[in-house]
């Protein structure tokens, strides 16, 4: 059991130092270490500032964090008890989808090794099973894991008023993972072999002769024999392709109760099969897309090369930017999910927790989610016991509520989550109506009766660039232009 | 006396009509200290049109103000708008350099402290003369924070102390432009 003991920071631990904000924070531009770590809600309109006047100071004080002059004072002060400087480094997680903070975090690596993960290209990969026990993991504890990223099985899940369907598919999964993984515990070559069956199974078929050639066991892109399979097996004949399968099995003595619910599929009623197939081909889809494994391998029985380790990133202290798609796809989504879900995983069963983390992300209503693993808002309440500080940069609140309804069934307590939970808030220029009504809500109201709130006066709307409202987790709050 | 504030985005307007007294004073602190420690204002317009007041208020008032004045961050732009006079005057011309105006219209009179005394009151030689030291003293410390306000070097204020101080004694109306070549205002609007 991995001990998820926190070690939060305390007051004595040297500040973060922001460039810039020497009129929201002083003249030592100085934020507490405590109070970093109880996370910043940056929002504004394009153009507004938010990246150049937020999002990038708070991440250049991140990684230069300790600065010498703050440690030093640290270190008199707390003797022998200092946590090390190179200790208090910390490791830095990136969402850039604009390209713009890659680059800062190269001009400020500071020795740290930097893995750049870019969405649907080839390069180093997570392995999603990192750190797990895949020698005595079951069948269906990977899938469900695997299914808990899945952006297609979770919104459906969420979506529909019969989730029976979805969980009957993802039943479906577990079998064929099962199987595979039985006889992977018995040696790859007996996985090839039964790949190769059911190949020859299917041979002489004409109408699957096209996916022959994927039918087998593929390291990198483990999913991808299944999904073929079962995008065929929708037929009125019996299911060809998951006949075969079965047959297969049969042969070489699959203990059944691995492969039951494939054989109950087969029995079904045509048009209730094809539901079935159709919920687990849409899954299968998104988790055999190459755009998903050139970033993550989902393989639950081996690494595969060229993986990027995040337990070590945390260990060391290095920098992932993951570059996601501007544009919406739930396969994109599922890759962020897959790569925040393994973060927050070691962030709090971490062997050493001395070492801070900072997760930045810009352009987050394009990002965040609201899964129980994956979701922000399970991470930002108990996060900032492990040293964890969290940057949410957004257009506006409105769009965070947007892409949180599509994805979960508590997408407005998420988010309430998520707000409350941000104790530093900046609000740059924005016309978004429920930005504005969040601005309000935190703003104590005017001391003198009968007078407006200052958000009346002063509305999102009018604040010129890089300007800002800001809430501080001490309870400041002001009205700020950042002097870059 | 009256405060009547109005709320604009980029720079709210305070309007100060009547006699300047502490009641005024402490109205006016109070209305800039909100708006700039809630409504977060660093730039304010002060506008005025008083015939004057008490030389007390104006001590306190200047006081209060120095952020403004000194401009740390602060902008006071003062306007006369009809008449200011005596304590209103200096309240005028104690606003952030380049931030003076008055109206062509407006009225402006400067003049040395005077004293009332209520009619069939009687004084005695050492109390008259406790009077005219104060009035002295409040006279050199006006005139004084004209001149360093208004004079960077240091070396230009005593000439510049001696040149208001003939000015004052003249107890005269001046128009806007003259107070601009007195530099007791920036600009006439």
């Amino acid at each position: 059991m991995a001990d998820e003991r926190p070690l939060p920071f305390t007051g004595a631990h040297p500040a973060f130092r922001v460039r810039g904000w020497r009129e929201m924070l002083g003249a030592g531009e100085e934020i507490a270490a405590v109070n970093m770590a109880r996370h910043f809600l940056i929002t504004g309109e394009t153009g507004s500032g938010k990246s150049l006047s937020g999002v990038i100071p708070l991440l250049e004080a991140a990684l230069r964090y300790p600065e010498r002059d703050a440690y030093k004072a640290y270190r008199a002060k707390a003797g022998k008890k200092a946590d090390a400087r190179e200790q208090l480094r910390p490791a830095v997680l990136v969402v850039d989808p604009k390209h713009e903070l890659g680059e800062v975090v190269q001009r400020e690596a500071a020795g740290r090794e930097i893995t750049t993960v870019q969405y649907g290209t080839p390069g180093k990969r997570l392995y999603f099973f990192e750190g797990r026990d895949i020698v005595s993991m079951g069948a269906s504890d990977a899938v469900d894991s695997i299914l808990a990223q899945s952006d297609f099985y979770t919104r459906d899940l969420a979506g529909t008023r019969e989730p029976s369907w979805c969980i009957q598919a993802g039943n479906l999964i577990k079998d064929f993972v099962a199987v595979d993984m039985f006889l992977a515990r018995q040696g790859i070559d007996k996985l090839n072999a039964f790949w190769s069956r059911v190949r020859t199974k299917m041979a002489g078929e004409q109408e699957v002769k096209a996916i022959l050639p994927l039918l087998c066991y593929n390291r990198d892109n483990y999913f991808r024999a299944m999904a073929a399979l079962v995008a065929y097996s929708t037929g009125d004949d019996g299911s060809l392709p998951l006949a075969a399968y079965l047959y297969a099995c049969e042969e070489i003595n699959i203990p059944g109760e691995l492969t039951a619910r494939l054989v109950s599929l087969v029995t079904l009623y045509h048009s209730t099969r094809s539901g079935l197939v159709w919920t687990a081909n849409g899954i299968l889809c998104d988790l055999a897309s190459e755009e998903l494994c050139s970033c993550v391998s989902l393989n639950p029985m081996e690494a595969p090369e060229n993986t990027f380790s995040v337990c070590a990133m945390l260990e060391r202290g290095d920098a992932l930017v993951y570059i996601p798609t501007i544009s919406p796809s739930a396969v994109a989504d599922t890759v962020g999910r897959c790569i925040k879900a393994k973060f927050m995983e070691f962030v709090f069963t971490r062997e050493n927790k001395v070492r801070p983390f900072a997760y930045i992300v810009d352009e987050a209503h394009g990002f965040i989610t609201a899964g129980e693993q994956d979701g922000e808002q399970s991470l930002l309440d108990r996060c900032r016991a492990y040293r964890t500080m969290v940057v949410l940069s957004t257009q506006s609140i409105a769009s965070l509520k947007v892409r949180l309804e599509g994805s979960a069934a508590f997408a407005g307590s998420a988010l309430q989550v998520m707000l409350n939970n941000c104790g530093n808030a900046l609000y740059f220029r924005s016309s978004d109506i429920a930005t504005q009504e969040s601005v309000q809500a935190r703003i104590p109201d005017c001391p003198m009766a009968g007078r407006p709130h200052v958000i009346k006066v002063r509305p999102l709307t009018s604040l010129a660039t890089g300007s800002c409202y800001a809430l501080r987790a001490d309870g400041g709050w002001g009205l700020f232009q950042v002097q870059l | 006396m009256s405060i009547t504030t109005l709320l604009d985005v980029a720079c709210p307007s305070i309007r100060l009509t009547g006699e300047i007294d502490m009641p005024a004073c402490y109205a006016l602190i109070d209305e800039m200290k909100l708006l700039h420690d809630y409504y977060r204002f660093r730039t304010i317009e002060l506008q005025i049109d008083s015939p004057g007041g008490s030389a007390d208020a104006l001590g306190y008032l200047v006081l209060s103000l120095r952020d403004w004045r000194e401009g740390n961050g602060r902008t006071l732009k003062t306007v006369a708008l009809n008449q200011a006079c005596s304590a209103a005057a200096l309240l005028l011309s104690l606003g952030t350099m380049g931030h003076r105006q008055a109206s062509p219209a407006s009225r402006l009179l400067y003049h040395p402290m005077r004293t009332e005394f209520s009619q069939g009151t009687v004084r005695t030689g050492a109390q008259l003369r406790m009077t005219s030291r104060l009035i002295e003293e409040w006279d050199g410390k006006f005139l004084d924070m004209l001149a360093s306000h208004v004079c960077r070097e240091e070396s230009e204020r005593p000439a510049y102390r001696r040149k208001l101080k003939r000015l004052f004694q003249k107890e005269r109306f001046i128009e806007p432009n003259e107070a601009v070549s007195y530099c007791l205002i920036d600009k006439v609007v």
